[in-house]
């Protein structure tokens, strides 16, 4: 068997047949560019969430939040008290450590301008603990904190809203008619991703926020940087035995507060993707074995229109296993071919819709296809070929010459 | 070359009494030799054919193909020695169609595995006169054109036995000539060729003219050639 004459005969006649060919392959190639476009997105927003999850939760942080969790429905988020805070610290003797006070969305004016923002007050800790940074300006400093200063950073899109073409730093503005100075405007942070814009903010301190805004005397919540990674564990079991003890919560009650740490946020990150990981191979394996089964009823009627090419070559000396090699590897051909016009598609898909698209409304940056992900996409179509291809290739290689010439 | 012992062949239909296309034939072709095989349409002839060119099996009787028990091997090795000794002319060519005259020669020598495929269909066409038509589709051929890539088709991989089966049949009598010519010159060059043919006229090309009815063989007797120098 000369192979390399067998496969320029396979290609011309692909070729010369092309309506075919091109009918054949279509289903291989809208699996594969689904299969590619589907995992890639997928890809792009895990590493979305993971991004997410390693700048706020930090492999050696331990974050407390008031209510029983980011999830907690019905129960108060209001049970940290500044007095917990003194008493973990005190007990761990942990250093670092940035409170979070949410102040909702609130009134804020400029010269005439009105808009409705969200306040937050952090310490100025929050520079180091939570890798925030000011792009023009000042951050906020120890002693705004300690007297209750009425100074803010702003976030990029409320200083192009108040301050358009001008800066900022220095000038006045009110919250619920309480006047600030802007010392800094916040790094922009684009949008999150639930896709809400991060840079339509105000932080103040969150002194300011607690004592003379909102007249609370809680946080919603803090996070705490260990020296040690490895002492996270045990530190957090520390932190919820205190804040149980403080809160005079029994035994078989459950907690008024959470303790959230890197691995708990990775764990439930895997929970929340754990739906696609069981959907995505469904539908693209749905749309693969359709495109076998279309393979796979061109194939038996066009073996049957070859009757007379099947019989021809056997009579010229092509043994049974010759032509289950010719009949696989024109579907195979065809299967590869199609599904790298599918990752093609998948990849101007993926620049001129996808990439926009996700970067727009949910801030993702989109990725390129991981060479996993071709793999697997060439892989499957590889695997539908066969699947189409392996019957019909022996139905022609078990006719006899004789039928085929009569 | 060609040995057959006794050899028969049985068609059953259902409903229908069975058909002896082959009863109980013993023939010898030697090599070299241009052999028709003469018979009425229905005469078994064309079985005749196919169990001699190993494309069918007979239900008895023994068939020596160079001293070979060929009856007893199995469907692989009969393409193998298809593939090497016997080029087949039908009569309606069986040339694939939307293929190229040269790519139809090379088809036995995909199977052959020829490094030298190009060369090798290139001269197969060149040798029926169709060297300007290589790259033509079958189908934009004339029928003796065709019939001449079968030719080439069926001598590219040098066989020793040429079978072919009413190769005029489908073509006006200009065309035919040359086909029969195409096959003399071939026996000329040491190829065994056995004409099947209904006609009479095409087998007193021949030099012995084996004629069969209803199965069997009613006479074979060599044959003073009309025309033709060869021999």
């Amino acid at each position: 068997m000369n192979l390399s004459l067998l496969i320029r005969s396979i290609f011309a006649r692909l070729w010369r047949y092309k309506a075919k060919t091109v009918f054949m392959g279509l289903g291989v190639m809208i699996a594969a560019l689904a299969t590619v476009l589907l995992l890639t997105v997928i890809d792009s927003v895990k590493a979305r969430f993971l991004a997410f999850i390693e700048h706020a939760y930090p492999s050696n942080g331990i974050v407390v939040m008031g209510g029983s969790g980011p999830m907690s429905g019905g129960t108060s988020r209001n049970t940290i008290r500044m007095a917990d805070v003194e008493t973990i610290l005190g007990s761990t003797g942990i250093k670092e450590w940035d409170p979070v006070l949410f102040g909702g969305s609130r009134d804020v004016k400029r010269a005439g301008t009105s808009l409705l923002v969200n306040v937050v007050g952090y310490s100025d800790q929050a520079e180091s603990v939570r890798g925030q940074s000011v792009q023009e300006g000042e951050f906020l400093a120890a002693e705004d904190v300690r007297n209750r200063g009425h100074v803010a950073l702003i976030g990029a899109t409320t200083a192009a809203k108040l301050f358009p073409g001008e800066s900022p730093i220095g000038a006045q503005l009110f919250i619920d008619n309480v006047p600030f100075e802007v010392k800094g405007v916040l790094e922009a942070m684009g949008v999150d991703v639930h896709g809400n814009d991060q840079d339509n903010v105000i932080q103040v301190p969150y002194t300011t926020l607690m004592d003379q805004m909102l007249r609370v005397t809680y946080v919603s919540g803090v996070t705490f940087l260990l020296d040690d990674p490895n002492n996270v564990e045990a530190t957090s079991q520390e932190i919820t035995r205190l804040l149980r003890e403080r809160h005079q919560i029994s035994e078989g009650q459950k907690d008024d507060f959470a303790v959230i740490t890197s691995v708990l946020m990775h764990r439930m990150f895997q929970r929340s993707f754990r739906t696609f990981n069981v959907f995505i191979p469904l539908i693209a394996g749905t749309a693969f074995l359709i495109s076998a089964l279309v393979i796979l009823s061109i194939m038996q009627i066009s073996i049957k229109g070859r009757t007379q090419e099947i019989g021809l070559r056997k009579a010229l000396g092509a043994r049974s296993r010759d032509l289950q090699l010719q009949i696989l590897l024109e579907v195979l051909i065809v299967a590869v071919l199609a599904s790298l016009a599918g990752i093609l598609l998948a990849q101007i898909g993926i620049t001129a819709v996808a990439a926009p698209l996700l970067a727009e409304k949910l801030g993702i940056k989109q990725q390129n296809p991981s060479v996993l992900v071709l793999i697997i996409a060439i892989g499957a179509s590889l695997a539908t070929g066969l699947l189409g291809g392996l019957l019909p290739a022996r139905r022609a290689a078990r006719q006899q010459p004789i039928d085929a010439l009569k | 070359m060609i040995e057959l012992k006794d050899l028969a062949k049985t068609y059953r239909k259902a409903n229908e009494p069975p058909v002896k296309a082959i009863d109980h034939v013993s023939l010898k072709i030697e090599a070299g030799e241009l052999v028709s095989i003469l018979g009425p349409s229905g005469s078994g002839k064309t079985t005749l054919m196919n169990v001699m060119g190993l494309l069918d099996r007979p239900d008895s009787g023994e068939y020596l193909l160079d001293g070979r028990e060929v009856h007893r091997l199995s469907d692989d090795e009969l393409a193998g020695i298809r593939n090497r000794f016997i080029g087949f002319v039908f009569q309606s060519y069986h040339l694939l169609p939307r293929t190229t005259a040269l790519e139809n020669v090379q088809l036995p020598l995909l199977y052959a595995n020829r490094k030298d495929y190009k060369e090798r269909s290139a001269a197969a066409l060149a040798a029926v006169g169709l060297a300007d038509r290589m790259n033509h589709f079958a189908e934009e051929l004339s029928g003796g054109q065709q019939q001449r890539v079968a030719i080439a088709r069926a001598i590219v991989n040098e066989p020793s036995i040429l079978l072919a089966d009413e190769p005029t049949g489908n073509l006006d009598s200009a065309a035919s000539g040359e086909i029969i010519e195409l096959l003399e010159s071939l026996h000329v060059k040491g190829t065994t060729v056995v004409l099947i043919t209904h006609d009479l006229d095409i087998a007193r090309v021949t030099n012995r003219i084996i004629r069969i009815r209803d199965g069997a063989v009613e006479a074979d007797e060599p044959n003073v050639r009309l025309a033709g120098g060869a021999q």
